[in-house]
């Protein structure tokens, strides 16, 4: 028997060829900046093994009528143009652009959409990702980084995983300090990626003995001088340890960051698939009564965004924010754009206005979200886990309970219009209405399509924040007479209590037994709601 | 020759070679293969654990494993026995109760150097200083293997792990070192390699009235990997030809560092401290 030896991620003779690769100067992927600088990270796309298709167009020139349904219905866009001569019958056919020889993916629309028999794909060869892109669009190149800009990721089209996507988000956002616990499944792209990443825009990474620890430095961090904002992503079993410690900064009302890329539960689970199970935990975990904001990203674009975006609300509200990924999203890869980096929207918390250290209240009741004093800045404030004064005392006064807690509240109740994101998704006529978010919404959005074709009248509330909840969206909808509401979401009913709450005695309905771990497929949606329209 | 063929919950037929004989009631060969990477080190000590319990004197059914989360939580599962696979680094708690509560049975916590050390740290400690009658084997793999490969609190000073790309900056515990200061009866170091020493200390284990630590080095391809050390292979190399066996060491010479120029084993701590409750 020939014995493999394995050597990390691919065999030793593979080894040996990236890293003759990687000496080639142009090129730089991740796997390549491991070999060559950091190498013992883990790869975390080959870009030189992953490959697809090229396609050759053949067209019977003299069978064109250049009608373009090539050129325009063409999915990656831009492959094919009119040609400049022009055939026996005086019509331009279709021709590959100068340049665009390797973007053809064998997709065969243009044989397909071809009235006239004149065109043909034939594909004998395959392209590999690394060659395709060049080094400007390989996902976490060191070329990626513009240098003058605090190497950010450069604004432009990225290919990225939902983790990664999140981390380069969050370092957008100007997050400098993460501490984590490791965790299936952020764990590598996101924990380890940032281990790397951070030291190169001048942050810190530190892995903690626990996810206890990780998120109480997480809060250390945040209060600490500047005001680092500070992030620590984990997993179902790491966020129920945190719980407590979510009360602990809403009561500081410090700025923090949990990314929760959820996983099948309930315990240990089912680690590496995914789940939807920690929604209602992200709200109600902890004791007592606090307010957070939590995301739901469904595809590495929104896990870029939402996870600035939950920066941002934290520093704006000084609020724990959450941005519930799942193991699907986390591991997705797609498009991601990074918008020029002025178009960006970047919130930094309020500042004490008044000179230290006398006038300074740190819960001043004043505000509804009062300005922080950063740790060694001379304002020298008690910041008090116990229920507390506007100066940060110990109470246990009755009005001053009800005035602290009530601020706590208010801060995100008062501005859930605001603050609260959703996508409406045919909506307009629908009769049912199937609520969904995250990775799941993929499939539901395909099985509306097959509804929709076949005569139901479905459409989609999918929810981009689950906190604040657009509880309204859903009462108007109740309002307007819609028949029922089905949630699809990998659990046995979360959300689906959530939707209950605002829908005004329409019928809520469950697909029942979408197991942890594995995401309902566009038509077992189909087959379920089918179910409860015909009843 | 064989004395068992079964085919397995993967399928697989699997045959214990006639020299497993002894311990073949321990083991759940229908679990077999396990999950464990060529030139885990986990598979030797599974074997090695099941000969002590049968040897020890002890009826196996008051033996109970407890695991915590990890590659060597996963080696309960491979023991028939009463086994319990809990939460990450909780297995000493759960240990605890189970002992307080029937004393009669003869408990073992089994755990990587992330379960015990770092989010069960703080269980390890106190468990040693109430020195609750348990026994527990960390197996050091230097690493955290389950998750891919970050750091754990006995990485080595400078070791590339997945969340140290640049070389660990944090110094790592001295395992035999904590458990004698935080108040363990008995503490002993070995490697999976150290297959007749490992074994005695075992069986001593379950002797020892009172807290009793037992330090396992074990290969993991994913500490060698990242680190340029070879396989699994080479790393054994190392667990043979590098180790002094010193049962005197002073306790504070047990760091072992990147270089793993200096790896003393032995029965360190032999000692009677009151156990708790008992
Ligand atoms: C609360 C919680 N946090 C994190 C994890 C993820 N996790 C699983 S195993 C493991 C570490 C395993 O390392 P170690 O204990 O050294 O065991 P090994 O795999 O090396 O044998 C971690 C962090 C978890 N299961 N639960
Ligand atoms: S095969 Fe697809 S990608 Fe290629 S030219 Fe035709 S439509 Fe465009
Ligand atoms: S990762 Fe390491 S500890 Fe886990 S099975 Fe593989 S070799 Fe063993
Ligand atoms: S190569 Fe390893 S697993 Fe295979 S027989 Fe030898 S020791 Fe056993
Ligand atoms: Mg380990």
């Amino acid at each position: 028997m020939q014995k493999v030896k394995i050597n990390g991620y691919c065999t030793i003779e593979e080894e040996k060829r990236f890293k003759s690769i990687s000496n080639e100067k142009n090129l730089g992927d991740m796997a390549l900046v491991q070999q060559d600088e950091v190498w013992s990270m883990r790869r975390l796309v080959n870009l030189h093994k992953m490959k697809r298709p090229i396609g050759k167009i053949i067209v019977n020139i003299d069978l064109c009528k250049d009608c373009r349904f090539c050129i325009e219905f063409c999915p990656p866009n831009g492959v094919l143009e009119e040609s400049k001569d022009v055939n026996s019958k005086g019509y331009h056919y279709p021709v590959v652009k100068p340049g665009k020889e390797l973007d053809c993916v064998a997709c065969r629309m243009c044989e397909k959409v071809c009235p006239d028999f004149a065109i043909t794909v034939v594909s004998e060869e395959y392209i590999t990702y690394d060659k395709y892109y060049g080094v400007s669009r390989h996902a976490h190149s060191a070329e990626l980084y513009k240098k003058d800009l605090d190497k950010l990721l450069r604004p432009g089209i990225h290919f990225l995983d939902g983790n990664t996507a999140v981390a380069e988000g969050a370092i957008t956002a100007g997050c400098r300090f993460y501490a984590g616990y490791p965790i299936t499944p952020p764990s590598n792209e996101i924990a380890e990626y940032m281990s790397y990443r951070l030291p190169q825009v001048g942050g810190k990474f530190i892995q903690m003995e626990d996810e206890i620890g990780s998120i109480m430095a997480v809060l250390g961090g945040a209060s600490a001088a500047g005001g680092v904002k500070s992030m620590t992503a984990t997993s179902g079993p790491g966020f129920s340890l945190m719980q407590e410690e979510i009360g602990l900064g809403s009561m500081l009302e410090i700025p923090a960051l949990i990314v929760d890329v959820m996983r099948a539960g309930p315990s240990t689970g089912i680690p590496t698939l995914l789940g939807q199970g920690d929604i209602l935990q992200a709200k109600y975990g902890s004791h007592g009564d606090y307010e957070i904001v939590a995301y739901l990203p469904a595809n590495p674009q929104e896990a870029f965004d939402f996870t600035i975006k939950a920066i941002n609300m934290a520093e704006k509200y000084r609020v724990v924010a959450i941005v519930l990924s799942d193991q699907l999203v986390g591991h997705m890869y797609g498009k991601v754009r990074v918008p020029e980096f002025d178009e960006i929207e970047i919130v930094e918390r309020p500042k004490p206005t008044v000179p230290p250290p006398d006038q300074y209240l740190p819960y001043d009741s004043r505000y509804l979200v009062p300005p922080m004093a950063i740790a060694g800045t001379g304002y020298r404030a008690n910041n008090e886990s116990l229920t507390h004064t506007d100066k940060g005392y110990p109470t246990t006064d009755r009005d001053a309970s009800f005035k602290l807690v009530m601020r706590l509240v208010r801060k995100i109740r008062e501005n859930e219009k605001e603050i609260a994101e959703w996508e409406e998704y045919m909506l307009d006529d629908a009769e049912y209405v199937i609520v969904s978010y995250g990775s799941t919404s993929g499939s539901v959005r395909r099985a509306i399509k097959v509804l929709r074709a076949q005569g139901y009248r479905v459409g989609m509330l999918r929810p981009k924040t689950a906190w604040p909840f657009p509880g309204w969206v859903v009462e108007n909808l109740a309002s307007r007479g819609v028949q029922k509401f089905v949630t699809v979401e990998v659990n046995m009913g979360k959300m689906y209590h959530v939707v209950r709450e605002f829908s005004r005695g329409v019928p809520v309905e469950h697909i029942p037994y979408a197991p942890p771990g594995y995401i309902p497929d566009p038509d077992y949606v189909i087959n379920n709601v089918r179910k409860v329209i015909e009843g | 020759m064989s004395v068992e063929a079964e085919v397995t919950t993967t399928g697989v037929k699997v045959e214990l070679p006639k020299s497993y004989e002894d311990i073949k009631d321990l083991i759940r060969i229908d679990r077999l293969p396990h999950i464990w990477c060529p030139g885990c080190g986990l598979g030797i000590l599974l074997k090695l654990l099941a000969r002590a319990i049968k040897n020890s004197g002890i009826p196996v059914e008051k033996h109970v494993i407890v695991t915590g989360i990890g590659c060597t939580g996963r080696l309960g599962g491979y023991l028939k026995l009463d086994a319990y696979h809990v939460t990450h680094g909780r297995a000493i708690p759960f240990a605890v109760g189970l002992k307080m509560a029937n004393p009669e049975l003869e408990v073992t916590v089994v755990g990587g150097d992330g379960d015990i050390l770092a989010i069960g740290g703080n269980h390890f400690i106190h468990a040693a200083r109430r020195n609750d009658d348990i026994n527990v084997i960390i197996v050091n793999n230097f690493i955290y293997g389950m998750t891919g490969g970050q750091y754990s609190p006995t990485t080595p000073k400078g070791a590339k792990t997945t969340t140290s790309p640049y070389g660990h900056y944090e110094n790592p515990f001295n395992v035999p070192l904590l458990a004698y200061a935080a108040g363990a009866s008995y503490v002993a170091r070995w490697t999976v390699l150290h297959q007749n020493e490992l074994y005695q200390s075992l069986l001593e284990m379950f002797k020892v009235k009172g807290f009793a630590v037992i330090e396992v080095l074990s290969p993991c391809i994913i500490y060698t990997d990242r680190n340029a050390m070879g396989d699994a292979v080479d790393l054994m190399k190392i667990l043979r030809e590098r180790p002094v066996i010193d049962h005197n060491a002073n306790l504070a010479d047990l760091e072992i560092d990147f270089s793993m120029k200096k790896i003393i084993l032995g029965n360190f701590v032999k000692r009677e401290r009151p156990i708790s409750y008992g």
